[in-house]
């Protein structure tokens, strides 16, 4: 059979109005790349001057002059960067993988297990989601000022678990555990149940398995949010020991002039891996995202 | 199956719990080789020291000084952390919230009266001998006095007026003025004219580019003080009302807007070196930008001081200075490491580092920059003849300087001068009042 053919004027249509989404979606993407791509060539720009002159004009964002790595030993001279990088990935991989394991519990024991208070539980866990961290900041500190530690002090300032053991159990993350759980079928469940199978294997053999996705989203979503803590961080870390890349990077900012190539050499540092591992599991963030229902 | 998995976990909780415990010993900061100890003084024991990540040469100057005091003291030790500067304002007043500040600190000069205001520091009279404490430029020893008593001593005060091209200046037939003979507001209104007259798009440069901060308060609130205008009633620090939005403020900041409308300021330059290139014949800066426009200007280079805009030349003063903190349980030993922070020769390590004006005279004299006849002795005569003015010596300082610099932000942007005042002036009456007016312990 012979397709209908199409008017010319319409093809024509379509095809105009097809390159104007594209344009749009390009003028988009452009528009927020351009700031990446600013940090990117900026890193790179060796003369201060130069970054100086171009600031308010395209010539930002192309990788003109004399190019080099300066910016970046500058930062490795200036601040001790691969303590900060090793400190904030500790924190963000802790936070994460300990939420992982307590929050989906939490979420599990709220979904599958009959309990009196459950619904009152679940109805503060949904309350706390609405709770911005900034006003409970100043309780938190005065709490963890006062908390002993095996080693002895009495004050959880100036530490890892400091900056890990208050945002492990989420309460957003809780709840997006609580809904994936939801929607799994009981039927395996029970299967086990019949078999012998204790509430924790039925969690650990058959939910999560199946969960995998809720995972993915859950982890990277606490990865980022970590990741970028600065608050709590400025508020209980003075020892350069435990003090994440968000605070270390102050040390640029401050007296003038500033050095903005440094401050890009070390915004780059600190995105890269943030990207890299975006880009590496993006299927699955796609994925888990959509499935989730989770809205940026 | 199961087995794996929980053994992971547990390593997992375990290596975290590891990390903990190593983190927490206390450590001094591999990167500052500042852990001192003497046999020389009276006191000992050990004196936590915060400090803030300033330029490479003051950080290195003050790493020197610690070196050297841990080489001529063994019975103190000193552990000292560098804090970044740009949050270092909001870290101490957390550690300040949970009762963990140092015993020696440092803080921007006019934070000193919130922080005594709030109890963090204790007065240093009886732990500075008083031939010392003389030594001082009195601004240092003013800006460190709050309700009597003296909280803070600083190894270097700043220097705050107009650098010039001598060449420009020459050419647009502008008079050179002196200490003793300022320019006044209309021969710097006729001087501007005749320099953007000569071809130059914005013949004065403000710094405009270090942006809404503590700048706008440090750079601009002379004018508003040469207008004979104000932040505050200074005779009883309650009331902004009444001198921000007087008549002579109004004025003043019509006079600051006029800057910009006029187009003798780029309210928004691309960078800092408009007057290094040439592009400006005059640029209102610190002490600070000397090196950089003596490098690109030689000879050219004139370092002149405020002008006098109807009620006398006014500029500012004060830096970072240092204050012993209320708890610190070796005060004796703080103090001692104080001294010897602030002695002349440390001092003027300092001042060769950072171009600051020495905070003490004995310095002041030994001083290339500073010293009699030299290219920058106008900023001490400033300091030391009342043309430099103390920021307002109240509690309630952080808000005000928040305060003037949103209102500065919004008349350069073409705001009502009248209503950025007036709000400015009710936010900073409204923290007073919140605060009980502030009244002295």
């Amino acid at each position: 059979m012979q397709r209908p053919a199409i008017e010319p004027t319409k093809r024509w249509q379509k095809s105009s109005r097809t390159f104007g989404i594209y344009l749009l979606m390009t003028g988009i993407a452009l528009f927020t790349l351009f700031p990446i791509l600013f940090m990117l060539v900026t890193a790179i720009k060796a003369d201060e001057s130069q970054i100086l002159r171009e600031m308010s004009t395209f010539a930002a964002f192309l990788p003109t002059g004399e190019l080099s790595l300066q910016n970046f030993r500058d930062v490795f001279e200036r601040v001790p960067f691969a303590q900060y990088l090793i400190n904030s990935v500790i924190i963000a991989l802790s936070i994460v993988i300990c939420g992982l394991f307590v929050n989906s519990l939490i979420a599990y024991a709220l979904a599958r297990m009959q309990f009196r208070g459950q619904k009152l539980l679940l109805a503060i866990v949904v309350a706390l989601i609405i709770i911005p961290f900034q006003a409970v900041a100043v309780p938190l500190l005065l709490i963890v000022n006062q908390l002993p530690w095996f080693d002895g002090r009495m004050t959880w300032l100036d530490s890892y678990h400091v900056q890990i053991i208050p945002f492990i159990a989420d309460a957003f993350s809780i709840f997006l555990f609580y809904q994936f759980f939801l929607n799994i079928p009981k039927d395996i469940e029970e299967a086990a149940l019949v078999d012998g199978a204790s509430r924790f294997r039925m969690y650990s053999q058959i939910i999560v398995p199946l969960s995998r996705p809720v995972f993915a989203t859950v982890a990277i979503l606490q990865f980022l949010t970590h990741w970028g803590d600065f608050l709590w961080p400025l508020m209980v870390v003075r020892d350069p020991a435990v003090r994440p890349l968000t605070v270390g990077m102050q040390a640029f900012f401050g007296q003038m002039p500033r050095q903005w190539g440094d401050i890009m050499a070390f915004a780059t540092m600190v995105t890269l891996p943030v990207l890299i591992i975006f880009l590496l599991f993006q299927k699955w963030f796609v994925q888990s995202v959509a499935s989730s229902g989770v809205k940026g | 199956m199961q087995r794996p998995w929980i053994r992971s976990f547990t390593l997992l909780i375990g290596l975290i719990l590891a990390a903990c415990g190593e983190a927490t010993t206390p450590t001094t900061p591999p990167t500052n080789p500042t852990t001192a100890t003497g046999a020389s003084s009276a006191a000992s024991g050990t004196v936590t020291l915060w400090f803030h990540s300033g330029q490479g040469a003051e950080r290195d100057a003050l790493n020197a000084t610690l070196q050297a005091f841990a080489a001529k003291n063994s019975a103190i030790k000193v552990e000292a952390i560098e804090l970044p500067e740009g949050a270092y304002n909001d870290q101490v007043n957390a550690a300040a919230l949970a009762g963990e500040l140092p015993c020696l600190l440092d803080f921007d000069g006019p934070f000193v009266y919130n922080y005594a205001w709030s109890g963090y520091l204790q007065p240093l009279d009886s732990l500075i001998a008083a031939d010392v404490k003389a030594d001082f430029l009195p601004s240092i020893i003013e800006q460190g006095t709050y309700n009597g008593k003296l909280y803070s001593l600083g190894q270097f005060d700043s220097g705050l007026g107009f650098y010039a091209n001598k060449e420009l200046l020459e050419k647009a037939g502008v008079r050179i003025p002196t200490l003793a003979q300022p320019w006044t507001r209309a021969e710097l209104d006729e001087a501007l004219s005749e320099l953007k007259a000569n071809g130059l798009e914005y013949p004065l440069d403000l710094k405009m580019d270090y942006g809404r901060g503590e700048w706008f308060s440090y750079g601009f609130s002379p004018f508003l003080q040469s207008f004979g205008g104000d932040l505050i009633d200074r005779s009883t620090y309650q009331k902004a009302s009444g001198s921000l939005n007087s008549a002579a403020s109004v004025e003043a900041m019509k006079w600051f807007q006029g800057l910009f409308t006029n187009g003798y300021v780029n309210p928004k330059p691309a960078g800092s070196t408009d007057f290094a290139e040439g592009k400006a014949a005059l640029s209102w800066v610190g002490h600070w930008a000397y090196p950089d426009y003596a490098k690109a200007l030689g000879d050219k280079l004139l370092v002149l001081p405020a002008a006098d805009l109807g009620k006398g030349a006014k500029t500012g003063m004060g830096s970072w200075n240092w204050g012993i903190t209320s708890k610190c349980a070796n005060p004796a030993a703080a103090a001692e490491v104080l001294s010897f922070i602030v002695s002349p020769e440390e001092v003027l390590r300092m001042s060769d580092a950072n171009g600051a004006v020495p905070a003490r005279t004995s310095a002041i004299a030994k001083s290339k920059l500073f010293g009699d006849g030299a290219p920058l002795n106008l900023y001490v005569q400033q300091l030391t003849n009342g043309v430099a003015m103390p920021r307002p010596i109240t509690p309630a300082y952080p808000v005000i300087t928040v305060a003037f610099a949103e209102a500065v932000d919004n008349i350069v942007a073409g705001a009502d001068v009248q209503a950025e005042l007036d709000k400015a002036a009710q936010k900073i009456d409204a923290d007073i009042e919140d605060n009980q007016g502030y009244p002295v312990k």
